[in-house]
């Protein structure tokens, strides 16, 4: 009986083994160990045994149909690794095609720099001011101590409306606007968009400009570079280093033009700065007293300073583009590089 | 404006170098835009004079001279007419490189010649081929001829600010050196000594005009020889981009150049009666100027006149009349302040800029005219050999004086935030020729009337400012107590607008706010059209930039265009800005609005058909946008419009009461043919105000569902006539609080569905809050559903 049922164990150890799939596999089990399998059939037959005998042979017969319930399990893990591994080759992907691309849309370059030069005055406090951009010629000149007929207006190619109407030649309006509104302290930064009659590479007909003004009891020239000093370098970068040369604007006094190391060549000298080490970005000043006179502030109480950077300038300088004028084509070749 | 290094040092004494020179000026607000070098290459062009000219052995034309070049004599070959012995001429020497090449030595004929007489030609001083270059008799023999003439001057470009009148001149720029450099201002000699009759007795000089003349100088010069200049006189000018004309002009010129003030010469005999008049133009008065131009002078133009006639245009430029010309013996020499506002409209209006009406629009030193007279009778005297009459006309019916301006030495560092002394300030304005008077905690300052930009307080800061330079001024920050700043809501909708859209795929544009009459024509806006109510700019670039838009379509469809020809033609963009529209007050409404358009493949991905950007992809797009926004209960309703397409054209609604927050749909086959767009257009505009008024910034939760939901699948046949909207409503009415979703995922219109009806397929999900639903519960809901649009729509349920 042992060797019969050790010959049986072999046989169906081999079988399964040679088993190729899960179905068979099942025909195997239902062979040996299903309700009339051969290992099966020795076990109902245990009972037909002297009793003497039965423990011993019923030991045996168990451990057979263990070995072979093991060996059907180890087959079965093994055939579905196998399956799975099939499977899995079958279902290779060429990695190297492209994927499906999730289009976003992008901001404009202009708006991308604004936000940008927004940011950084608004973590200090400022608040963001607008006004409309067609203006009264009062607010565009007359208010910022630009007179009829004063010669700064020739600096100033005006597109008219009437002839008290403008186009507003550059964001400078706004300040009066809020000062006439509000009285100090100011702390405000105003973004817009400006209109002057040019058109060539570096002049378009429209374009932006950011305006800065603080207004308060004791503002002097000192905090006008201090803070526009910290301005360059949270926009520029911490080596940015600044340059203030007297200049000449109505509204400001004393006024200056700044000029911020190259950020291209970081002062070394290039094409972009003309081998300056230096970029003319801003314009700034005290605010004139005449101005305050316009809003009546008391000028003998209130200091301020202000200062304005053309949005566009920035945005070329700091993408290396050499023509205005393609902010404004809306090429989207060129809107995809920012 | 233009000056030269050396000219500079006439007035006053500095050890820069020009670069050096460039690096100060830019520190007191003079920038120098431009350092030139000379251009010619002239080391070995020296000034020779000819000691004998002799026939050449083997040739008629030619001659050889024997030249002194210091040094040595020199045989040269020579083969022009116009030298005679004694003359002083350039000669190059072997190595110089002239125009027409290297010089060498050379035979020529069997004769040598050591080097070459120059005409201005071959030196590329002008264009005169005619002859040789003859130098005046004082040329000192053997200098380097470039630095006899001043041409190897290093010339400065200098940028100056428009309130800076007194800088548009030698002396102005020498001033701001002296006070950088503590040397002390150097004036040009101003002696010279007159003869013959009293001016008075030859020159009567009328001012009927004080307000816009308050004073005029002249003088009477007889003898004047006119000539072409001196060749220092010549190259100065030159360098400075003044074309020299003749030695009286080229010196009224050199004046304005160094003092600032501009000068008029006048010939004598052509002024009828001896008389000169200050007086307005007359109406339609004409008069021809120095440049051969007829010129029709303008209400309030000031000219100068004589009894007849208007014989300069005052402060512009003189008639061409009175010229001073090659015959001219006697002139006058006209030298004045005229009102600067006065001369600036005239010269606006005329259209003529100048020399003269830049210095005097700006403001020139109406005390500093008679220096100025001296120093041309002085100069041409020297250069042109004319004797100076006895004594000065001078008209000065109101007399301008200096202005006094207290000054707070502690409101200056108050102001600059520094701590800068009070002597340092004194001795600054003293060396810009200020006068100081020092007062307890003050000082008077007279400023000279050569600076007309200083008149407050604040003024005088600047200057001192200037001197003390801005690099000096500390850099501090302001402090100030921590006060929250809120965004307001347009700003912060702005921003989100932005970002919902690019998010959606959508790329932000900016064209223009121009947009041009022919804008309407393309986008077939009727002649009545509200939007063609438009701000008009006076001064266009050009028509198609000539109004300000009313709409932000015509851009974007001048982007896409733009796009399309170059070969993108696959686009969704858009744009936030303003557009603008006319109303009673003289300033235009402001609209800020939302507008942004879909073309061409959406989408292209190797496994995936492409497909085409159609009405739902707009739609969803817009749904999309609205629902991030939270804006509720918002539908589409169909809309008429001239640019879109008349089946695919919608008002966007929203609210209670429903207001119209835009128009979206398919551009009109037309429009898109105009454009020659090579695929449909889908476009929207929405107005900011409008949303604005919708949006919430508040946002609430509910709680997840505790109970699971049912969802059941319908399909029902109705009229294709009847909306979806129509037949949404009425499952939401008849659904009750127990129909938590619609959501219709298909539209069938063949076989077997009959003619003129479609199919409508939607899942409808079903829970409550409070239990798990039966069958029995949403089976009846779903069949009151069922029965309500059976009776309202004529529905019947698609089995």
């Amino acid at each position: 009986m042992k060797e019969k049922l050790e010959k049986i164990l072999m046989l169906a150890q081999t079988e399964i083994k040679n088993c190729p799939d899960v179905s068979n596999l099942e025909q195997l089990r239902i062979k040996y160990l299903g309700k009339k399998g051969i290992v099966t059939q020795f076990l109902q037959e245990l009972g037909k045994l002297p009793p003497e005998v039965r423990p011993h042979q019923g030991q045996l017969v168990n451990r057979i149909k263990k070995a072979i319930e093991v060996t059907l399990q180890n087959r079965k893990a093994e055939i579905n690794t196998a399956e799975k591994k099939e499977q899995l080759d079958k279902e290779q992907v060429d990695v190297t095609l492209p994927g499906r691309r999730f289009l976003l849309g992008k901001k404009h370059p202009i708006t991308k720099t604004l936000d940008k030069i927004q940011g950084i005055f608004k973590q200090m406090g400022f608040e963001i001011a607008q006004g409309p951009e067609i203006e009264l010629d009062y607010y565009n000149f007359e208010a910022l101590n630009i007179p009829r007929d004063h010669p700064a207006r020739d600096m100033q190619a005006t597109f008219f409306i009437t002839d008290d109407v403008v186009l507003r030649t550059h964001i400078s309006p706004v300040q009066i606007r809020v000062m006439e509104k509000k009285s100090p302290p100011i702390r405000i930064i105003v973004p817009g968009r400006v209109y002057r009659c040019d058109d060539d590479v570096s002049h378009s007909p429209m374009f932006h400009q950011v305006e800065v003004l603080v207004v308060d009891v004791g503002v002097t020239f000192a905090h006008l570079k201090g803070v526009l000093s910290l301005f360059a370098r949270e926009m520029f970068g911490p080596q940015t280093e600044t340059r203030f040369r007297p200049s000449y604007f109505p509204f400001t006094e004393p006024s200056a033009e700044v000029d911020v190391s190259c950020i291209i060549c970081q002062g070394k000298g290039c094409r972009i700065c003309k081998h300056s080490g230096w970029l003319e970005i801003l314009g700034a000043g005290m605010v004139h007293p005449a101005v305050f006179g316009f809003v009546n502030y008391d000028a003998e109480k209130y200091t301020g300073f202000a200062f304005g950077m053309g949005v566009e300038r920035i945005a070329m300088l700091k993408y290396g583009i050499d023509d205005i004028r393609l902010f404004f084509e809306n090429d989207i070749r060129f809107l995809e590089q920012f | 404006m233009k000056i030269t290094y050396h000219w500079l040092k006439e007035f006053v004494d500095f050890n820069l170098s020009p670069s050096e020179l460039q690096e100060k000026l830019d520190l007191v607000g003079i920038p120098v835009e431009g350092i030139e070098k000379p251009s010619l290459q002239m080391e070995k062009v020296i000034i020779g004079k000819i000691l004998a000219i002799n026939p050449h052995p083997q040739a008629d034309k030619l001659t050889v001279c024997f030249v002194d070049i210091g040094k040595e004599h020199l045989p040269i070959v020579c083969g022009a007419k116009n030298i005679k012995p004694g003359d002083k001429v350039p000669v190059a020497l072997p190595g110089a490189k002239l125009s027409t090449g290297e010089v060498k030595i050379a035979k020529i004929r069997e004769v040598a010649s050591l080097g070459i007489m120059c005409s201005e030609g071959e030196l590329g001083i002008s264009k005169d081929h005619s002859g040789l270059m003859l130098l005046p008799p004082d040329a000192p023999v053997g200098e380097r001829l470039d630095q006899y003439l001043g041409l190897s001057d290093t010339i400065l470009d200098l940028e100056i600010i428009p309130n800076r009148p007194d800088c548009l001149s030698l002396l102005g720029i020498a001033r701001e050196v002296s006070a950088l450099t503590g040397n002390p201002l150097k004036y040009p000699p101003l002696e010279f000594g007159e003869e013959g009759d009293e001016v008075s007795s030859r020159l009567h000089v009328k001012i009927e005009t004080p307000d816009f003349c308050p004073r005029y100088t002249a003088r009477v010069v007889e003898g004047v020889k006119v000539a072409p200049s001196p060749s220092w006189l010549r190259y100065r000018l030159e360098a400075v981009g003044i074309r020299s004309i003749n030695n009286v002009v080229d010196i009224t010129n050199y004046v304005m150049m160094e003092l600032g003030q501009p000068i008029h010469a006048f010939n004598y005999c052509r002024i009828n009666d001896n008389t000169i008049v200050i007086r307005k133009a007359t109406k339609g008065e004409k008069i021809v100027t120095l440049d051969g131009i007829e010129r029709i002078l303008v209400k309030d133009s000031l000219v100068i006149a004589d009894t007849k006639q208007a014989v300069a245009i005052a402060g512009i430029m003189g008639g061409q009349e009175s010229e001073v010309s090659n015959d001219t013996n006697t002139v006058i020499i006209e030298c004045a302040y005229f009102d600067p506002l006065n001369i600036r409209r005239t010269a606006k209006k005329l259209g003529m800029r100048t020399e003269a009406s830049l210095r005097f629009e700006r403001g020139v030193d109406p005390n500093g005219i008679v220096a100025a007279q001296n120093r041309t009778a002085q100069l041409l005297h020297e250069v042109a050999g004319g004797k100076i009459g006895r004594g000065l006309i001078d008209a000065y019916p109101s007399p301008i004086f200096p202005v006094e301006i207290e000054l707070r030495p502690s409101r200056v560092n108050a102001v600059l935030g520094t701590n800068i002394n009070s002597p340092w300030m004194v001795a600054i304005l003293e060396k810009l020729e200020m006068k100081v008077e020092s007062l307890p905690d003050k000082f008077t300052v007279k400023v000279p009337t050569f600076r007309p930009d200083l008149i407050r307080e604040i003024d005088l800061i600047e200057e001192i400012a200037r001197h003390w330079g801005y690099h000096q001024i500390p850099e501090t920050v302001p402090q100030y107590p921590i006060t929250p700043i809120r965004e307001s809501l347009d700003l912060m909708l702005e921003n989100w607008v932005r970002e919902i859209l690019t998010a959606s795929g959508l790329w932000e544009v900016m064209p223009y706010s121009f947009i041009g009459e022919r804008s309407f024509d393309q986008i077939r806006l009727p002649f009545s059209h509200p939007l063609r109510l438009v701000v008009k700019i006076r001064n266009p670039l050009d028509e198609s930039r000539s109004l300000m838009r009313s709409t932000l379509i015509p851009g974007l469809l001048e982007t896409l265009s733009l796009n399309f020809r170059r070969g993108n033609e696959n686009l969704k963009i858009f744009e936030v800005g303003r557009v603008f529209q006319p109303r009673e007050d003289p300033l235009p409404k402001e609209y800020l609005r939302i507008s942004g358009a879909l073309t061409g493949i959406q989408e292209v991905f190797w496994k995936d058909k492409p497909r085409t950007a159609d009405f739902y992809d707009l739609k969803g797009l817009i749904e999309t946008f609205l629902d991030e926004l939270k804006i509720s209960k918002y539908y589409f309703q169909p809309e008429e419009h001239p640019l879109f397409h008349s089946g695919r054209c919608a008002k966007i609604v929203a609210g209670e009461p429903p207001v119209s927050l835009g128009i979206m749909g398919e551009i009109h086959p037309d429009v898109q043919e105009t454009y020659e767009f090579k695929n449909r257009v889908y476009l929207f505009e929405i107005d900011f105000e409008a949303l604005k008024g919708l949006v919430s910034e508040v946002r609430t939760h509910s709680p997840l569902p505790k109970y699971p939901a049912v969802k059941r699948d319908i399909a029902i046949i109705l009229r294709e006539n009847i909306s979806a909207q129509q037949v949404k409503e009425v499952i939401i009415s008849s659904g009750g609080d127990l129909l938590e979703r619609i959501e219709l995922f298909d539209v069938y219109q063949q076989k077997p569905i009959p003619p003129n009806h479609r199919s409508l397929a939607y899942t409808l999900t079903f829970r409550s809050p409070e239990k798990t639903l039966t069958d029995q519960e949403v089976d009846s809901v779903q069949q009151k559903i069922i029965e309500t649009l059976s009776a309202n729509l004529d529905a019947k349920i698609r089995k």
